[in-house]
């Protein structure tokens, strides 16, 4: 019998062989700017401080911003397994804009999924014990590759929103996709409430459809991290306190 | 040397071994892959990689047949067409990747997706541009025992 390979299918083989001793968060959401990049960031910073191996794949091929959230500029290089991912605080990072930079990426669907492919495939991990990966926004190409790429392994999901009506009824859809792909999502509410503990932006969240939810204030710390003026380890004790439950929660599997 | 061809070797003789094994097949007679001539494979590198990994499994010993396949860039703004070589005269962006011991390499070599951050259509200008023939890695055909 003769048959044929597509490229997608020969990079996830690979991507599955890569990453098989990990397991993968997919950090996602209903829209944009909700805060998802920094909680995959803190996130994974979290679990590194814990002496845990740790990658982090940018999978936001238009809107990369974890090299941006965590200050790194390094031009990527390759060797014999592939692109050496560039390492901050012991996190292991790959994000496309470590290639584009402050580049335009115009693509459509297919050449995001195959993006997504090379990058998560082509990437000497090494031995991970967690692999968080930053979504971008909705239910589209990059998640559902990523989806396909990461079938057969141990997978949570983190669904990211703000208190925002708007954001938690998009937030339900990607819910949604993540229960039917058979993937645990538990909720993250961000910018919940001011660390003064006297107003909420937004009033109260409405219901994300999870059955776990964790709350994250609203910190100004986390903007001047982003800008490099303060460590992670120096935001407020309730932004901490918020991710180490989260982490927490997160590896209870 | 180069090194990326080894990490795309892997990644072909994986999929080819998987792919076998969900078949029920005992080993592979011959396969054929194909990849685009923008990805600028070094065709001896990748052959070697391929066959040393092949050693002890259903692949090794296997007809293996590399092609390499024209690379057609598209705007889908004006329709316009061009080749490989129009590409890279094309290419105005500082995108770029280090290869260890063989300095900078075109972004196209690892994720050949990328042809629209790296130039605009020679005809109108649109960054709406895509490599539609030639972009990719691929195994067309495999014949198993």
């Amino acid at each position: 019998m003769s048959e044929d390979l597509k490229q997608f299918s020969i990079l996830r083989s690979e991507a599955l062989k890569r990453i098989d001793s990990s397991k993968v968060f997919l950090v996602g959401s209903g829209k944009g700017g909700v805060g998802k990049s920094i909680v995959s960031s803190l996130v994974a910073l979290e679990l590194a401080s814990r002496g845990t191996k740790v990658g982090l794949l940018d999978a936001d091929v238009h809107g990369s911003s974890v090299p941006t959230i965590l200050g790194v500029n390094k031009v990527i290089s390759v060797g014999r397994m592939g692109f050496h991912p560039i390492e901050f605080e012991s996190v292991k990072i790959m994000s496309l804009g470590l290639i584009t930079e402050d580049e335009v990426v115009p693509l459509r669907g297919e050449r995001k999924s195959g993006v997504i492919a090379w990058l998560l495939s082509m990437t000497n991990w090494g031995d991970l014990d967690y692999l968080v990966v930053d979504l971008p926004p909705g239910t589209g190409d990059e998640v559902l590759s990523t989806l396909r790429l990461t079938d057969g392994l141990v997978r949570r999901s983190l669904a990211v929103s703000t208190p925002s009506a708007v954001a938690i009824r998009v937030a339900r859809k990607y819910v949604s996709l993540m229960r039917e792909e058979k993937v645990d999502v538990i909720g993250v509410i961000n910018m919940a409430y001011s660390l003064d503990g006297t107003s909420s932006l937004f009033g109260e969240a409405e219901d994300l459809g999870v059955s776990k939810v964790f709350r994250l204030p609203i910190d100004p710390g986390v903007e001047e991290f982003i800008r490099g003026v303060r460590s992670w380890r120096d935001l407020s004790s309730d932004m901490l306190k918020g991710v180490r439950e989260i982490v927490d929660e997160l590896i209870s599997i | 040397m180069s090194l990326h061809e080894w990490a795309v070797a892997d990644a072909i003789v994986s999929s080819l071994v998987n792919f076998c094994s969900s078949r029920g097949a005992s080993r592979i007679l011959k396969v054929e892959i194909v990849y685009g001539e923008a990805m600028e494979y070094n065709l001896e590198v990748l052959r070697d990689a391929v066959e040393y990994l092949s050693k002890g499994t259903p692949l090794e010993g296997a007809e293996i047949v590399f092609k390499e396949e024209k690379s057609i860039f598209r705007c889908n703004a004006c329709g316009a067409k061009w080749d490989i070589a129009e590409a890279e005269r094309l290419i105005n962006r500082a995108l770029k990747v280090e290869e260890e011991g063989e300095g900078f390499e075109s972004p196209l070599h690892f994720i050949p997706e990328l042809a629209s951050s790296l130039m605009r259509c020679p005809k109108c200008g649109s960054p709406d541009v895509e490599m539609v023939e030639g972009d990719s890695v691929r195994v067309s055909k495999v014949v198993m025992g």
